[in-house]
């Protein structure tokens, strides 16, 4: 009896954590509800109860936060739709007038494309089949609500002789340089934060005496979604998560072997306690700092620890990580992001809703057919 | 002279002894730790230098253009004619002039321009100087009445000789940096190739077996046969000696029959049987093999023997000259063609008589001995000819034929009884013929020499300038004079005797396997020295003439044989001090430093060497076990207050040939240094060559993955040199965001290859992800991709020019006049006023590039070219064919060299890696992108890093290419440290290895790299610890957009109407035998049908049932009727089988029954 309690105990803990093992990690799968006799019915209101969130870190452009509770596929949900569904504003159009640079056109535009504007994206609607089609000779102000209009026109000047700076004059070309064109009533509603690259330092091009640049560009909603979209849309440098690490000492590890395994850890996760009765006065313990291992498995490298230590990750404790590209606030983006996912799950229920609508009045027309085949 | 008999004695024993070799060490030495040089690579960069990869081609051109030109001129100096003796012109001395051109039409006449290589490029030019001649030659007095004054004319101008890049004469020469590329020179560019008609040529370098050495092989029947390739400035030809029943023969090509080498003796002045005995070798064994030789013409004396071979004399289709007998005329050629190198000077054939005795005498000692039969392949029996010999030997032959046509001109006009005006030679030189017999063979490659009956094709090859490696490949390159069809391994193989000199693992797989080879980074090929001096100080070291000795003293006692390149100089009693002597004195700098002696204990013989086309190779001397170069030096060499020559200079360096390093002891490391070591390899490194020491570890690779990246390496798209967006290419590739190797060798700082990069560092997860990746195909990430993961710009050329007619009439480029037409208005859409496209115009296929217009006719002499009009000219447009859009590049207005107006259109389009495209690592692990995949797919490391490229892991176990594991590795340790890392050739270790585990750890990662990746499809840990880092990964040049292709209808070939062959020509899928083999035995009968008839030729033909033959609609002409003509179907080609047998007078007859 004590001995399939204890294999119970074993395997809820495959069930809620991931083990990483030295060759491989094992039950890295969520098991499906039913697996274990406990597992419950999904409710939501205990769902909610179980959901926790806990923000670690906040900065200007990078956020992480801990989520609990909730399912992988969620989690991973929120994340892909971070990486891909979330809309910014960026480069879609450019227009060479002139470009003398060694940079030829598609590249200019490539790395443009890549800067990111500051631009609430909620502001704007999706480009209209109008703005796809606009060429710099469209008149924009109908799309005021679709197009961020952008300027570039540099020459690069040999420094004048008396200069004590060597280095030619606009011989880089940074993102700052960029020039808003308002087009229609967009110098009114802008007025307090006018669109401009993030970063002014971004470098764009380097130019030689007497080359020069001369084009416009078009900024059009968009995302990094599917095949029409891009890596330039996307509102975060990279968005991830991982689970949340766990260390147990299922053997005890004392004396020189102890110190030997805390010198190991390069987290320092492990740490020395003093204890009576075990060889050398004192055993590993695990310390504060579990957080931080980052699975090096040098702690089970030996044999002889390796039986000691269990590495594992809990599956349903996910660390959060945005890191924004600047245009969207992390935690705006977190709640964009939910935004997103909401309207997709509504968007599955009204299809749902419809088909079950069509089943009825197939299911009566069915019925009719019957009838009238009966009489 | 030091012959003291008994010392030498003593030398020989402890030469052979076999005394452990650690007892010979001075007592001092024994026990002591060798201290070790820290950075002796240091010497590389230092030998590149100096040298640099091309300097063995521009060393041989300067040497042509410097040295062996005049002596060419000055073998062939006077023309004199029969018609007149009074008349002569003199060559004085020949001289080739700066790089220039002619002037262009608003210059005048004579004046001309100097050439920068890149404007040839660019305006279809040749890369040429003048050659000048200082002339002396006589002419008729202006006053007339027969009276000859003798006139000097210096410099006159008499053909243009295509320049070689870089060399003494190029404008390039010694041009810093800045003054390149004010020239629009790429500064790295290694040069070493010509420019001819605009395009970059390069002379292989030509592999040879080596001239004027007796090679003792096996002939056709198995026994051993001696045989000399003697080649002199006037004679190329091949003696064998053969045992034929136990006789000796000598075979030559100018003779009918084999003669007994007696009889060849004796014809040479051998008297009596003692003799030649003696010379060959008085040991009994000697005797006893040469007595069924000797029996055969006892008799012989001299005459009797010249009369015997005049007769087997082979008839030539010169005329003989009458006044010469048979026994002359046998003199005429053992003295001059026979074993040619050897001089016979006034028919004092002794040299000679020795020469083929020490033949028999090899070949004698081979009949008792196996192992002193000579290897054809071994290194030291072989030479290479670069660019200066082979253009050497073009010039000549074109200089004796242009001699030979200035002869027939004076002759002509001399023999006129009465000129009308003086005779001025110099008026009648024929002006073209040397400048265009000398382009042409570079252009074509056709080295054709009249004067040894030569004909080779492929002697150059258009330079590669797919990369940066592909160029420095291809002047590298080592060709081999093999067939290539034949498939014998002996040629192909690598020989140990190749160590340091070629590649081990640069060589093409397939059919050229082997016989194509790569130079290794130090090697350098010799050009000939004089040889003057040194046959005299042999002499004064005591060498002793062997024709004042009789052949006993040859070949008996403890004497070795002094040859100098081939040729026997004499005997020597004290071989061992003279051979330290000649050594000691060619580190003192008092002989060429390229010049090798080396010592042959077995055939006791001593070699000297000065011949070109020797490969030789830098090593450190050692001496009593220390090593001459010391840290001390090393610091000097960073401090650059040393270069590589002071080194040779100061001795503690020299240059060894393959010869000579057999008679070395070389060292690998310092602490394999013992008591007997004479050299120390500078670094294990160069062993491999330039394409090679890319790889990343190669040392830990299975050795084909080398050779496989060796060819991939080529074919990689990156930068291709600084001037790349100048240039006007055919096609180029070039990838736009080009990355240095995070994983570094030290060949790639070299060469430069981290100036010039081809590749970028990708993030590689090796796992197996999506199942798009089975078969070596690989996982792409979009996002990467977006951001610039491979993205390539193509460029492509397309030419016009605009011919001048006879007639006067020019082609001209017009605005065409569309006058609403819609079709043509398209298709000009983006020409400007002047008729041609403008520079960022977007172009689409069947666009107009260029609108030119050719006038109609051509032949009737038209007054005002400029007034024709508009009618007069046909349309001929240049027009963009490429299915993709491009934008217009670059448009280049010049002129060529024939005046004719030029026009270049550059067009560009900028690719992004797409499904199928080819990408390679540096280990020879090739794969095709199998799917692109979105980032959020991607699976995340903890870090949250995404791969930007999944390989499967499937490809490691059965290539067993380590070399890549480590390049993750290492490279994955270098990001962390912030440094570049080192994966040199035979540098990494284990403890290296350790080294990077220990770094990774550090930094909080798995010691293998291994790491625990979240799927980014469930976003669930995977169940494995993936492999995870960087590796630098090629784009190579096969691309999908360059080879997809298909077609439902289109063009047919004339012939057979059956569709056309290949993508360029918009083809069809041929469903060849072996598929319709399939549909046969499948019995699909209607689809074999429709494929290889309805879709392909099917034609309708009417048949006359009576007489079966192919007739008219409704007539048959053979049986001139209407009555039984039925239309049948059958292929064209089927029908055109019938009518070329009738017109062979077989007449194929069709019996059609009704079904």
């Amino acid at each position: 009896m004590m001995k399939s309690e204890k294999m119970s105990a074993d395997l809820r803990f495959f069930k809620e954590y991931v083990i990483c093992n030295g060759t491989a990690p094992t039950h890295t799968t969520t098991y499906s509800p039913g697996t274990f006799p406990e597992d419950e019915v999904l409710d939501i209101n205990k769902w909610r109860d179980r959901v926790k969130m806990k923000i670690l870190e906040i900065k200007e452009d990078q956020m992480s936060f801990d989520l609990s509770g909730i399912e992988v596929a969620l989690a991973n949900s929120i994340r892909r739709v971070l990486l891909a569904e979330v809309p910014t504003m960026a480069i879609e159009k450019v227009f060479v007038y002139n470009n003398t640079g060694v940079l030829r056109d598609e590249l200019v535009a490539q790395r443009l494309g890549l800067i990111p504007i500051m631009a609430d994206p909620e502001i704007f609607s999706w480009p209209s089949a109008e703005a796809k089609g606009a060429d710099e000779t469209t008149n924009l102000d109908k799309l005021e609500k679709e197009v961020i209009k952008f300027k570039l026109k540099v020459k690069c000047k040999k420094p004048p002789h008396d200069s004590a700076d060597k280095e030619p004059i606009n011989g880089k070309v940074f993102s700052s340089q960029l020039e808003w064109i308002p087009i229609g009533k967009q110098a009114e509603t802008f007025k307090s934060s006018p669109p401009a690259p993030v970063h002014d330092d971004i470098l764009i091009t380097r130019l030689r005496p007497g080359q020069e640049l001369d084009m416009e560009m078009h900024c059009h909603k968009g995302n990094n979604c599917g095949d029409r979209g891009h890596a330039k849309w996307s509102p975060v440098a990279t968005a991830w998560y991982r689970l949340l690490p766990r260390i147990d000492l299922v053997e005890e590890v004392t004396g020189d072997l102890a110190d030997s395994l805390v010198k190991k850890c390069p987290m320092d996760c492990f740490d020395i306690e003093e204890a009576h009765g075990v060889p050398g006065g004192r055993r590993a313990i695990v310390s504060d700092k579990v957080r931080d291992c980052t699975l090096c498995r040098e702690c089970i490298r030996e044999p002889e620890l390796a039986k000691a230590v269990r590495l594992a990750r809990k599956k349903d404790h996910f660390i959060f990580t945005i890191e924004s590209t600047g245009i969207i606030k992390p935690a705006q983006l977190f709640k964009q992001a939910l935004q997103v996912l909401k309207g997709k799950a509504q968007n599955m229920l009204d299809h749902l809703e419809q088909l079950e609508g069509d089943l009825a009045v197939q299911a009566m027309e069915v019925d009719e057919d019957n009838q009238q085949a009966e009489s | 002279m030091d012959g003291d008999p008994v010392k030498v004695k003593e030398e020989v024993i402890a030469e052979n002894s076999s005394i452990p070799s650690c007892l010979l060490a001075p007592a001092d030495q024994i026990g002591k730790p060798i201290k070790t040089v820290k950075d002796k690579w240091r010497l590389l960069p230092a030998f590149l230098k100096v040298r640099g990869l091309t300097k063995q081609q521009i060393d041989s051109f300067n040497y042509f253009l410097n040295v062996d030109m005049k002596l060419i001129l000055k073998a062939n100096n006077k023309i004199t004619c029969d018609a007149d003796p009074g008349w002569y012109l003199e060559y004085k001395d020949i001289r080739v002039g700066p790089p220039n051109v002619d002037a262009f039409c608003d210059r005048p006449a004579g004046v001309n321009e100097g050439i920068t290589p890149q404007q040839c490029r660019l305006r279809d030019m040749t890369y040429y100087a003048q050659i000048l001649v200082d002339i002396e030659y006589t002419r008729d007095q202006a006053g007339g009445g027969g009276k000859k004054e003798r006139v000097r004319k210096d410099n006159h101008p008499i053909g243009r000789m295509p320049i070689m890049l870089r060399c003494s004469h190029c404008v390039l020469n010694g041009k810093s940096e800045t003054e390149m590329s004010a020239m629009g020179e790429c500064p790295l560019d290694p040069g070493g190739y010509f420019v001819v008609r605009g395009t970059e040529k390069v002379i292989l370098i030509q592999e040879q077996l080596s001239k004027n050495r007796i090679i003792i092989e096996r002939d056709a029947k198995g026994q051993p046969s001696a045989s000399v390739t003697s080649s002199t400035a006037k004679t190329k030809t091949k003696t064998n000696i053969t045992i034929k029943n136990g006789r000796f023969q000598l075979k030559h090509n100018s003779f009918t029959d084999s003669i007994p080498i007696v009889i060849a003796l004796k014809a040479m002045g051998l008297t009596s049987d003692q003799e030649i005995i003696q010379l060959v070798g008085s040991e009994a064994l000697f005797a006893d093999d040469l007595a069924a030789s000797l029996e055969v013409c006892a008799t012989e004396i001299r005459p009797q023997a010249l009369d015997y071979i005049g007769n087997k004399i082979k008839p030539t289709k010169f005329a003989r000259r009458q006044q010469s007998t048979k026994a002359e005329e046998a003199r005429e050629k053992l003295a001059t063609v026979v074993v040619s190198h050897v001089p016979v000077v006034k028919y004092d054939f002794r040299a000679k008589a020795i020469y083929i005795c020490l033949m028999l005498r090899r070949i004698i000692q081979a009949m008792h001995d196996e192992t002193v039969m000579d290897d054809k392949d071994y290194y030291g029996n072989k030479r290479l000819e670069l660019a200066g010999q082979t253009m050497s030997l073009l010039f000549e032959d074109v200089f004796k034929s242009f001699n030979s046509d200035v002869q027939k001109i004076a002759q002509k006009q001399l023999e006129k009884p009465s000129r009308t005006t003086t005779f001025d030679v110099l008026k009648y030189l024929p002006p073209t013929k040397i400048t265009s017999a000398l382009v042409n063979a570079i252009s074509t490659g056709n080295w054709n020499l009249r004067r040894f009956g030569m004909e080779r094709q492929g002697v150059t090859q258009v330079l590669s300038r797919l990369s940066y490696i592909a160029a420095l490949g291809m002047i590298t390159r080592v060709q081999s004079q093999f067939e290539k069809t034949r498939k014998v391994s002996g040629p192909r193989a690598l020989q140990p005797s190749q160590w340091g000199m070629l590649c081990p693992a640069d060589t093409p797989e397939g059919e050229s396997c082997g016989l194509v080879k790569n130079l290794s980074l130090m090697t350098h090929v010799t050009t000939d020295d004089d040889e003057l001096p040194i046959e005299l100080l042999c002499y004064d070291l005591g060498v002793e003439d062997l024709g004042i000795l009789s052949g006993e003293e040859a070949t008996l006692g403890n004497v070795y044989l002094v040859f100098l390149n081939g040729l026997l100089l004499g005997l020597h009693r004290a071989p061992k001090n003279f051979v330290q002597l000649l050594r000691a004195m060619r580190r003192r700098g008092r002989l060429g430093e390229f010049v090798s002696i080396y010592s042959n204990a077995r055939q006791r013989t001593v070699h000297i060497s000065c011949d070109g086309g020797r490969v030789c190779r830098p090593l450190i001397i050692v001496k009593n076990g220390r090593s001459f170069v010391t840290d001390q030096h090393i610091k000097e060499v960073l401090s650059n207050c040393r270069t590589f020559s002071d080194f040779l200079k100061e001795g503690l360096i020299e240059y060894l040939d393959v010869n000579e390093e057999n008679d070395s002891l070389i060292a690998l490391y310092e602490h394999g240094i013992g008591p007997k070591t004479t050299h120390l390899e500078i670094d294990p490194l160069t062993v491999m060559g330039a394409c090679a020491g890319l790889i990343p570890n190669p040392h830990h690779n299975q050795s084909p993955r080398n050779t496989y990246q060796c060819a991939m390496g080529k074919q990689a798209i990156g930068a291709i040199a600084y001037n790349q967006l100048q240039r006007i290419d055919t096609l180029l590739y070039l990838l736009v965001y080009p990355q240095r190797p995070l994983a570094q060798t030290k060949t790639i700082e070299f060469i430069n290859f981290h100036r010039i990069p081809a590749g970028q560092n990708a993030t590689v997860a090796v796992m197996s992800y999506t199942g798009y990746d089975i078969e070596d195909a690989v996982v792409l990430n979009r996002s990467a991709v977006d951001r610039g993961f491979g993205r390539t710009i193509v460029l492509k050329k397309s030419t016009t020019s605009l011919k001048r007619y006879s007639n006067a009439a020019e082609d001209r480029i017009t605005y065409p006049q569309s006058g609403g037409n819609e079709r043509l208005a398209l298709r000009t859409a983006n020409l400007d006023r002047d008729g041609i496209v403008g520079v960022g115009s977007k172009v689409s296929q069947g666009q107009i590039l260029v609108n030119k217009m050719v006038p109609k006719d051509i032949s009737t002499v038209i007054n005002n070219p400029d007034e024709l009009r508009e009618d007069a000219f046909k349309s001929a447009p240049l027009v963009y064919k490429d299915k993709a859009d491009g934008y217009v590049d670059q448009v280049l207005l010049t002129s060529n060299h024939d005046e004719h107006f030029l026009v270049k259109v550059l067009m560009r389009t900028t690719r992004r890696p797409e499904l199928g495209d080819k990408f390679s690592s540096r280990h020879g692990q090739k794969g095709v992108t199998g799917i692109i995949i979105p980032q959020e797919d991607m699976p995340f490391t903890e870090e949250g890093l995404c791969p930007d490229l999944i390989m499967n892991p499937h490809g490691f176990p059965s290539r067993m290419t380590v070399g890549k594991l480590l390049e993750m590795l290492g490279g994955k340790a270098a990001l962390m440290n912030g440094k570049f890392a080192d994966a040199t050739a035979f540098a990494s270790t284990a403890s290296s290895v350790q080294a990077i585990s220990d770094t990774l750890v550090l930094h909080g990662y798995h010691f293998g790299g291994k790491e625990l990746l979240t799927s980014g499809i469930t976003g669930e840990p995977v169940p494995a610890y993936i492999f995870f880092g960087p590796i630098y990964y090629q784009k190579l040049k096969h691309m999908v957009q360059d080879k997809m292709h298909a077609r439902h209808k289109g063009p047919r070939t004339v012939l057979t109407r059956q569709p056309t062959e290949g993508r360029s020509k918009d083809g069809g899928l041929r469903l060849g035998e072996m598929e319709r083999d399939c549909l046969v035995s499948y019995g699909s009968s209607a689809l074999l049908l429709e494929r290889l008839m309805i879709s392909s030729d099917e034609f309708q033909c009417h048949v006359c049932k009576k007489c079966g033959l192919i007739g008219y609609p409704g007539w048959c002409q053979n049986c001139k009727t209407n009555l039984h003509m039925s239309m049948i179907q059958m292929p064209y080609a089927c029908k055109l089988v019938f009518h070329e047998l009738q017109s062979m007078n077989i007449v194929p007859r069709l019996r059609l029954e009704d079904m």
